[in-house]
């Protein structure tokens, strides 16, 4: 049996997964995004060179390898700027390899996605304006939906922004509505459009395309990086302040096999509770805490702070564990930011999931303790 | 969640301002060279010329597979090139013709052998970047190194030993268990590798023996290593290859290592072998490669 690492945040983001994944990772692990997309932004601190990783397994800078899951969305103009950036602060180079049912983000959804965030105004859904939402909810549709796999077509390539054109304006209409932004949306097709043509090339130049089953043998040591939290689920209570994607072990599940792989759940949060965007938050709070990753942008709001209620935390931990019945698991808990509040419950945090191992982290640039409970309190 | 800030400038730059490298420089190599294709290839030769008169084959075939992780491509890119200057600038045989190797796995990778030319001189640096590293093998926890062995003894004729008798040297370089052999079936249809009949991996060993000098060195910080216990790996090939196994603690030393394990081989006392070299750790690294993990 292989053992599968899966780092999945509890809450609402920001919980720390990419240190948790960092910190759990060899040099030669292979890092699977299985959901969610450039929208992440899973921050790292490795040998003091901070990264902020979007495209990119966040144990890149240790040398992990990256899989991007079946249920990735890629932008390829993001992917690219983040390789350059990222190219300046490892000697390696890098290796990631992209599942063909990957659904491609165009410059079409981006601009749907930050037209109709700006529509509703105070209304925000919370949405980072990156097309994420957009490129999900087009791939739905059979006569639109534009994967990896059909990145290998060239005909598709160049001819890829004409035939889902149709599909924008149609969408304009429904979501914008406003005529006086058609010519900003037109500017904005003809400014990204060509940008984006030349990366989708490079991409199918430069990335070898592979399934899971394929290349999950060659790796030794696998580690599954959940974006986004548990409570921004698609299926969450929260809607429609969540994300279009599984943020739970839904997808990962699907890429696995009980006779083979045995799975060691690592659940990941902070001692408190952030959110940043729009969406219900109760005991919001503030709070005096430095979070260079999380800059307000202009489309997103602030991040805001609560405490963590462990009832809460409990209930969608366990409604997310339950779902691995069947396999061979266990459950552990990360707790990151531990540096920043006066005394982490960390004790009560762990009985409230009845974790089995529990790593918590005390500096941002990973300062990590491992406390492994006795059997009989994690039945 | 918690991207900073996007904006469609970003998106739209025609031209990115690269760090000094290019796409295809920041992301591992997709396919493999056409003339490093065993399919490809009749035959290798290293030949004496006027400017190599005794000339000595070397053979150094790394893992590239994933256990190997980013060390295959520093070993690769950085080690390798190393290790081709110090033998060059050394000379612990004489007039050195250097043929890297890349091997994964028979069972799993699409390019399971690739092999360079023999080379005299720096020419060889130029070819390891064109190494592809597919980042596969693994699983059955064997890699096919005895490819190396198979080609060298089947495809490649050094006059050191048809001419002067001399042998050349095979290192394997990996991190992972002795192979077991593939049926010969298998070694024809995918690396183009005819040995006759099936062969056991002792019996492909014991070919490559009659031209070459067999040792392998064991990268200990490979993951295999790290967990399966580099102590069975080391027992493994023990049986296999006796005291010709080499552990490699820190990968970066592999070039001394390597130069120090020919001198020795070459009638050099350890002592002096080790005393060669000025960094202390470089001595340590040395010295556990010569004596065995435990010192005998």
């Amino acid at each position: 049996m292989k053992i599968i690492d899966v780092v999945i945040g509890a809450n609402y983001g920001d919980e720390g997964k990419g240190m948790t994944v960092n910190h759990l990772a060899y040099t030669t692990t292979l890092v699977v995004r299985f959901n969610g997309g450039a929208q992440a932004g899973h921050t790292v601190i490795h040998n003091g060179v901070r990264h902020v990783f979007h495209n990119f397994g966040s144990a890149t800078m240790k040398g992990a390898a990256t899989f991007l899951g079946p249920k990735f969305a890629i932008d390829p103009v993001s992917f690219f700027n983040e390789a350059n950036e990222l190219s300046g602060k490892i000697n390696h180079k890098l290796v990631v390899i992209a599942d063909p049912r990957c659904i491609v983000v165009t410059p079409y959804d981006i601009i749907l996605n930050q037209l109709s965030e700006i529509k509703r105004g105070s209304n925000r859904h919370g949405s980072c304006g990156m097309g994420f939402g957009e490129a999900v909810r087009r791939n739905n549709d059979p006569l639109f939906s534009f994967t990896i796999e059909d990145m290998r077509n060239e005909y598709h390539l160049t001819a890829v922004m004409d035939k889902l054109n149709p599909y924008f304006w149609k969408r304009f209409e429904e979501i914008v509505k406003d005529d006086s932004l058609r010519s900003e949306a037109q500017r904005m097709i003809d400014d990204m459009k060509d940008r984006f043509i030349n990366d989708l090339y490079d991409f199918v130049k430069l990335i070898p395309i592979c399934e899971f089953d394929g290349i999950e043998k060659n790796y030794n040591h696998i580690i599954f990086e959940g974006a986004q939290g548990l409570r921004l689920d698609q299926n969450s209570p929260d809607f429609p302040h969540v994300t279009y994607s599984n943020t739970g072990l839904d997808n990962v599940l699907e890429l696995l096999n009980k006779d083979r792989h045995e799975l060691a759940v690592w659940y990941v949060t902070r001692p408190y509770l952030t959110r940043h965007g729009a969406g219900p938050l109760n005991n919001e709070c503030p709070y005096d805490i430095i979070d260079e990753t999380n800059k307000p942008n202009d489309y997103q709001g602030n991040l805001r702070f609560a405490p963590l209620d462990l009832g809460e935390f409990k209930t969608f931990v366990n409604k997310d564990y339950l779902k691995s019945d069947g396999f061979i698991s266990t459950k552990h808990l990360s707790i990151t930011c531990c540096d920043q509040v006066n005394n982490p419950n960390i004790e009560h945090i762990a009985n409230s999931i009845l974790a089995n191992k529990v790593i918590t982290c005390w500096s941002a640039d990973g300062h990590w303790n491992l406390i492994e409970f006795p059997a009989e309190s994690c039945i | 969640m918690g991207n900073a800030s996007w904006s469609s400038t970003a998106y739209s730059a025609k031209k990115m301002s690269y760090t000094g490298k290019s796409r295809e420089q920041i992301f591992q190599k997709k396919s493999i060279r056409k003339d490093f294709d065993p399919c490809n290839i009749t035959i290798r030769e290293s030949c004496d010329s006027e400017e190599n008169p005794l000339s000595t084959a070397l053979i150094f075939a790394l893992d590239v597979t994933g256990s190997m992780g980013f060390i295959a491509e520093e070993i690769a890119r950085d080690g390798l090139g190393t290790l081709v200057e110090g033998i060059l600038e050394r000379q612990p045989v004489t007039d050195p013709h250097l043929m890297m190797m890349a091997i994964g796995d028979i069972n799993y990778d699409n390019h399971p052998l690739q092999i360079t030319q023999f080379e005299a001189d720096i020419r060889i640096s130029d070819q390891l970047e064109e190494l592809y590293l597919e980042g596969g093998g693994g699983g059955n926890h064997y890699e096919s190194y005895d490819l190396a062995w198979a080609f060298a003894a089947s495809k490649t004729e050094i006059d050191c030993f048809n001419k002067r008798g001399k042998k050349g040297y095979i290192f394997t370089i990996g991190d992972e268990m002795p192979p077991t052999s593939a049926r010969n079936e298998v070694l024809k249809n995918r690396v183009n590798i005819d040995l006759q009949s099936n062969m056991e991996t002792n019996q492909i060993l014991d070919l490559a023996k009659e031209k070459y000098d067999v040792f392998h060195i064991v990268v200990e910080e490979g993951s295999y290593c790290i967990r399966g216990g580099s102590n069975r790996v080391y027992d493994a090939w023990t049986d296999l290859l006796g005291k010709r196994v080499i552990m490699l603690d820190n990968h970066r030393n592999l070039p001394q290592v390597a130069i120090s394990v020919i001198m020795v081989n070459e009638g050099i006392e350890p002592s002096e072998a080790i005393s060669v070299w000025d960094d202390v750790l470089v001595k340590k690294s040395v010295e556990r490669a010569l004596f065995g993990p435990g010192g005998q």
